[in-house]
């Protein structure tokens, strides 16, 4: 593709990530179902919970599907692509799938992610993590703008390229 | 506004055209103790996917294994959307495959957005492919 500048891969802190995770509502669960499965993805309406020092990434789903039968470790994403730029950021949350109560601590009142699809969405569940992460990808500088010095000025990357 | 939720289960066909239109997708692979998922950039060769990811990136662990695909274009403001999931087996192209397949795969208009080194070709060869779609209907609308 473009050959005039280098793309630029951004970690993003703890603190970027959750608020990216407070802004969304849709992102994607993987359940891996049994030992040597294949993993399922399953986008789910989500609520990001920060209250007494906990967060949690709160979860409905339909009693006894895909999700509601698997095993406690689970990933969780939302991303946001720009289709123009070919820009990006992704936020993983690696963590412990949790059975919660929605009518113990006036849960279901504050903390409801609201699916989409309610029918049948009884099973309330936490994912509990151990590790935020989440990358930004930022476009290569436009071909245009840096044209005249690709030729010449070869010793020009803006920045290194993550990996 | 009072609207209610249809869901379609999409056709083999009608997932293989939705995945034609998006460039990128997302992989979900187990690594030792737990699943991940990446978005990837992918291209469709006939009905399997291929990406490219660099050395030592998690994705590595997709080799061999079975993988998850998922694709959506979600709707936030009307609650609405579709997503399509594949599932299969990741293979690394490589000296196993015959020379004329792998030139076949390098030919594909596949560019990662990001540059370094995406030197591992990967692609999953579907064993199932689904998808969904949630539409809204107006009920006002149903007065045409």
């Amino acid at each position: 593709m473009s050959t005039s500048g280098q793309t630029w891969l951004e970690d993003l802190s703890l603190e970027e990530c959750l608020r990216l995770l407070g802004e969304q509502s849709v992102g994607r669960i993987v359940v891996v179902p049994d030992v040597d499965e294949s993993p399922v993805v399953v986008p789910v309406n989500y609520r990001l919970i920060e209250t007494s020092g906990l967060r949690w990434v709160a979860v409905r789903t339909r009693p006894g599907n895909v999700i509601d039968r698997a095993p406690m470790n689970v990933a969780f994403e939302i991303d946001c692509v720009n289709l123009l730029e070919h820009e990006g950021w992704s936020v993983l949350v690696r963590g412990m799938l949790h059975h919660v109560d929605p009518d113990a601590a006036d849960f279901r009142e504050r903390f409801d992610p609201e699916p989409w699809l309610v029918a049948e969405r009884d099973s309330w569940r936490v994912i509990e993590p151990f590790a935020i992460t989440g990358r930004r990808l930022h476009a290569a500088a436009s071909e245009w703008a840096f044209s005249i010095s690709t030729r010449t000025a070869k010793s020009a990357p803006l920045t290194g390229s993550g990996r | 506004m009072d609207t209610k939720p249809n869901v379609e289960v999409l056709t083999r066909e009608e997932c293989l055209e939705l995945l034609a239109t998006r460039p990128v997708g997302r992989v979900g692979v187990m690594t030792e103790l737990h699943p991940v998922i990446f978005p990837v950039n992918y291209v469709l060769d006939g009905d399997a996917i291929v990406f490219r990811t660099g050395g030592g990136s998690a994705l590595e662990h997709a080799a061999d294994q079975p993988v998850a695909f998922e694709v959506d274009d979600i709707d936030v403001e009307n609650k609405s959307g579709w997503s399509v999931h594949v599932w299969g087996k990741a293979s690394e192209i490589g000296s196993g495959n015959t020379l004329a397949f792998r030139s076949r795969v390098y030919e594909l208009p596949l560019h990662p957005w990001a540059s370094g080194e995406q030197t591992h070709w990967l692609r999953i060869t579907p064993v199932a492919i689904d998808g969904r779609k949630v539409t809204r209907s107006n009920r006002n609308d149903e007065v045409v």
